[in-house]
């Protein structure tokens, strides 16, 4: 029976406990889960290894440097282990890290009250089933930074294993390099990336990279609706992280231009037949040049406040 | 492309004290000291191949130091990593009783652009069954073929929070960003002579971004908290502004300047700035609410506006933006998580546009001189709402389904492609969830998402062929000259290859057979379709299989291993042909 955490189905008083604990968190933020029944001590008559290793992390060290939170024991997490102690059995004591959206996350949060953890509850990883115990290690002293079980990002790749495979491509932001990690963009936690305040994708991306925030005279109406219209973040075989290679990507949704229409509204285009100047003029030779890269010219792809010479776009040529 | 031949990355070659640990009284400190270097040599790349790594081709010392001291009633800890003097990272942080936190890091790292020596920018038509050159030509110059173009970012993050009151939870909080990038980038800038000679360059980047947040939060009472946050950020590139000398337009050969040059006159014989990025500064406000109703339900719920303004022109955008979450209880075996947000962005969107007369000063009749002035409108003027609710339900200790379902719906107002231009998008999730103890979990999941008129540039995409009138008023224009512009409107319609229906299955499953290996095996797959263009057969798939496996023999040994392909495919028409001008 593990009941506190109702792994074996409807027990309303339990979940009425589960109530009470929350609202104990909010009203009294420092106030400990109350010492339990049984000695830590004897706990570790049986768990010694655990035991052991508890006191070098850093609960163990936190707790034992507190004379306020000398009562805090294994029952602080682990619910009363009177009936555990009376028959030894797994599902008789609380394991956190067998819980779910039905079970104990708010257990952590009774003392991890900070408004990082303010949208757990409707976090996609809440949703997942995903609970603090997935990511974090309390028994171990051999843990990351946060007393994580690895270290990010492979730690989240476990899960999201493609995006590891993107953050390998030949285009990609700084993370195999270790100069950003998931949380820069992402908040494990529910709820807003740092500094950012509100849901787009834009702000976060602005967020770094505010050079292209504008708001510009010269707009570009991709860069105003969503950066991943053209840009894949965590990774590309596409330079600057494109979602397919110029000029591909802006054939999308702009014209060939003019010089490299293979058609005309007048008839093939005709090229020469002489390949001896396959230099020049071959009849790729306008593909070449115009079917590269657009931004060797339209250089102020994300806006500009400046006027385009050419005045068939009505200056909005992006290319100053 | 001639690519990497070799890395050769050599390090860890003495480790002095794996760690120290002491108990002085109440104060227990460990550190750890790591030396080492590492040696990195590049050969005939490209600079894009070692885009975050310099290859110095000498040995580089590298340091790693880490303290941490836990007492009574703080707690300290002080990392830092010396890489090279490009990449150096640090963090140092500080909590004392439980009270006052405070938390700064420092980290760098160099991003190597490049250069491109735009050689595939050569080359010249040739008159039409002639065999003999003619027509256009296209060169290029390297102005500065030696530069070595890269930019070297550094970032300061400091953040604090005390707390006011443990009765009431009264916190204060606050952080500060700024971000340094300065270097060199490669600039390839055009005169009104680009479509036919273009030119790079070297530019400076020097732009610094400071940000500062701050918020206070409290509990009105034992239901809920009340938060108010308020955010500044300022963005200034400090390099001078880039400038460029267009020519007297005339034909590159004869010296010409007939009228087919004419549309050149903008910038004619004259210096003007390119490639000027903005100063800009934002302002937002924001206030939050969360808590408890009842004893079934939480919630959460914010409202802000943000104002981002740039500071060279006064144009700005303004976002309210709003979001409400709820998570109830319904019965022991069930919970709901709603979640809505909502944003209405407007912009500057009467701003006029003061563009040079076309072909003044040139010869020709004054009605072949129109105006060009214009007011644009802003594709920032918008509102997006996003809704959602899941069901989520306990089958039976093991199995747990969910359900998900969404509605998206973007209004965008005097867009260009329509003045009132609506996406939507219905999505729809299910998930089943095993867990059998800790010795194995796994998920089965599959979604979709159908989407009506997704996004489409405001220009267009293809001909629209059979359309009869033409976009503009050509009556004073000279016959029979029918240029570029004119006919866009004639060629031109908005479709996009955007996909209208989506669907992913996802399959992992996680097996633990004993507390030292852990196994992992999962399969995505993804695939997209634009239905409005079936008979383009627009698609696209994706499909990632992984593997992934921990070893942890000892608490003190971690292995850590994995494999993920990932093979996308994409098939969609790009811009069919239009016109040779």
């Amino acid at each position: 029976m593990t009941g506190f955490h109702g792994l074996d189905g409807p027990r309303p008083p339990l979940l009425l406990r589960w109530a009470v604990l929350l609202v104990a968190a909010v009203c009294l933020p420092s106030t400990a889960l109350l010492a339990g029944d049984i000695e830590n001590d004897i706990c570790a008559g049986c768990h010694e290894d655990i035991a052991e290793a508890f006191s070098q992390t850093a609960h163990g060290v936190y707790f034992s440097t507190r004379p306020a939170l000398a009562d805090y024991g294994c029952e602080s997490c682990h619910g009363s282990g009177i009936e555990h102690v009376e028959n030894p059995v797994a599902d008789n004591i609380i394991n956190p890290a067998n819980t779910d959206q039905f079970g104990s996350s708010m257990l952590c949060q009774s003392c991890h009250n900070d408004r990082q953890f303010d949208d757990w509850p409707f976090s996609e990883h809440h949703a997942a089933g995903v609970n603090c115990a997935s990511c974090h290690n309390s028994h171990s002293a051999y843990t990351a930074e946060n007393a994580l079980t690895k270290d990010v990002p492979e730690l989240c790749y476990d899960c999201h294993a493609e995006v590891r495979a993107e953050t390998r491509m030949p285009s990609h932001h700084p993370i195999a390099e270790g100069k950003l990690d998931c949380r820069d963009c992402h908040n494990p936690h529910g709820g807003p990336a740092r500094l950012t305040q509100d849901a787009t994708g834009r702000e976060l991306c602005f967020s770094c990279h505010a050079n292209i925030e504008g708001p510009f005279v010269y707009e570009h109406a991709p860069v105003n609706e969503d950066c991943g219209l053209c840009h894949k973040p965590h990774g590309s075989v596409a330079n600057n992280l494109l979602v397919q290679n110029e000029p591909t990507l802006c054939l999308n949704c702009h014209a060939m231009h003019f010089h490299a229409t293979v058609e005309s509204t007048e008839g093939p285009f005709e090229v020469p037949q002489d390949r001896s100047r396959d230099s020049y003029s071959t009849e790729d030779g306008w593909k070449r040049g115009m079917l590269t890269r657009c931004t060797s010219c339209h250089t102020a792809v994300h806006g500009s406040d400046m006027p385009s010479q050419s005045i068939s776009t009505g200056g909005n040529a992006l290319t100053r | 492309m001639k690519t990497l031949l070799s890395v050769i990355a050599l390090a860890l070659l003495f480790t002095v004290g794996p760690s120290l640990s002491a108990q002085d009284g109440d104060l227990t400190q460990k550190t750890s000291l790591w030396i080492g270097g590492h040696y990195t040599t590049f050969s005939d790349y490209t600079k894009k191949v070692g885009e975050y790594k310099i290859g110095l081709d000498e040995f580089m010392p590298e340091f790693k130091v880490n303290y941490l001291g836990v007492g009574t009633d703080n707690i300290f800890r002080l990392d830092g990593h010396f890489y090279d003097r490009y990449n150096i990272d640090g963090v140092a942080d500080v909590t004392i009783a439980d009270q006052f936190s405070f938390n700064v890091q420092y980290r760098s790292l160099i991003h190597q652009l490049g250069q491109d020596r735009l050689e595939y920018m050569s080359t010249r038509e040739y008159f039409h069954n002639t065999g003999s050159y003619g027509g256009k030509i296209l060169t290029h110059e390297v102005l500065d073929p030696q530069a070595d173009y890269n930019v070297h970012r550094q970032e300061i993050l400091s953040e604090m929070s005390v707390l006011l009151s443990q009765k009431r939870n009264v916190r204060f909080y606050a952080a500060h960003r700024t971000i340094l990038t300065d270097g060199h980038v490669q600039s390839i800038a055009g005169t009104h002579c680009f479509s036919c000679h273009v030119t790079s360059r070297t530019a400076e980047v020097q732009n610094n971004t400071h940000e500062l947040e701050a918020g206070l939060q409290a509990d009105i009472n034992p239901d809920v908290t009340v938060g108010y946050e308020f955010d500044y950020r300022f963005f200034e590139p400090q390099a001078p502004d880039q400038v460029a000398r267009f020519d007297v337009a005339k034909h590159p050969v004869h010296g010409g300047a007939g009228a087919e040059f004419s549309s050149r006159q903008v910038f004619d014989d004259t210096s003007v700035v390119v490639n000027r990025i903005p100063k800009s500064e934002k302002v937002g406000n924001k206030v939050r609410v969360k808590g408890n109703l009842g004893e079934k339900t939480r919630f959460a719920t914010s409202l802000g506006y943000n104002r981002v303004e740039n500071k060279y022109t006064e144009i700005y955008s303004g976002t309210w933006h709003g979001a409400v979450n709820l998570s109830t209880i319904l019965s022991p075996r069930s919970r709901l998580v709603i979640k809505a947000t909502g944003l209405r962005t407007k912009g500057t969107d009467d701003y006029r546009i003061d563009l040079p007369v076309y072909r003044e000063g040139r010869p020709g009749p004054a009605s072949s001189r129109p105006s060009f002035d214009y007011t644009r409108l802003s594709t920032l003027d918008r509102a997006d709402a996003r809704a959602s609710a899941e069901f989520i339900h306990r089958l039976n200790p093991r199995m747990i389904l969910a359900f998900l379902g969404g509605y998206e719906r973007i209004d965008r107002y005097n867009y260009p492609a329509d003045e009132d231009y609506v996406t939507s998008r219905l999505i729809g999730q299910g998930k089943l969830r095993y867990r059998q103890g800790l010795r194995f979990s796994g998920w089965a999941r599959y979604r979709f998402e159908k989407t009506s008129d997704p996004f489409v540039a405001e220009r267009g995409l293809f001909e629209a062929r059979g359309r009869e009138a033409l976009g503009r008023d050509l009556t004073d224009m000279p016959a029979p000259w029918t240029f570029y512009y004119e006919r866009e409107a004639l060629h031109y319609q908005p479709i996009t290859t955007s996909p209208t229906d989506a669907h992913e299955v996802e399959l992992r499953g996680y097996f633990n057979p004993n507390p030292k290996v852990s196994l992992n095996l999962g399969l995505l797959f993804h695939y997209d379709k634009n239905g409005d263009l079936d008979s383009l057969d627009v698609k696209r798939t994706k499909f990632t299989p992984t593997l992934g496996l921990n070893l942890t023999p000892n608490p003190k040994w971690v292995l850590s291993t994995g494999y993920t392909m990932n093979h996308v495919t994409s098939r969609g028409p790009i811009t069919v042909a239009l016109f040779d001008g």
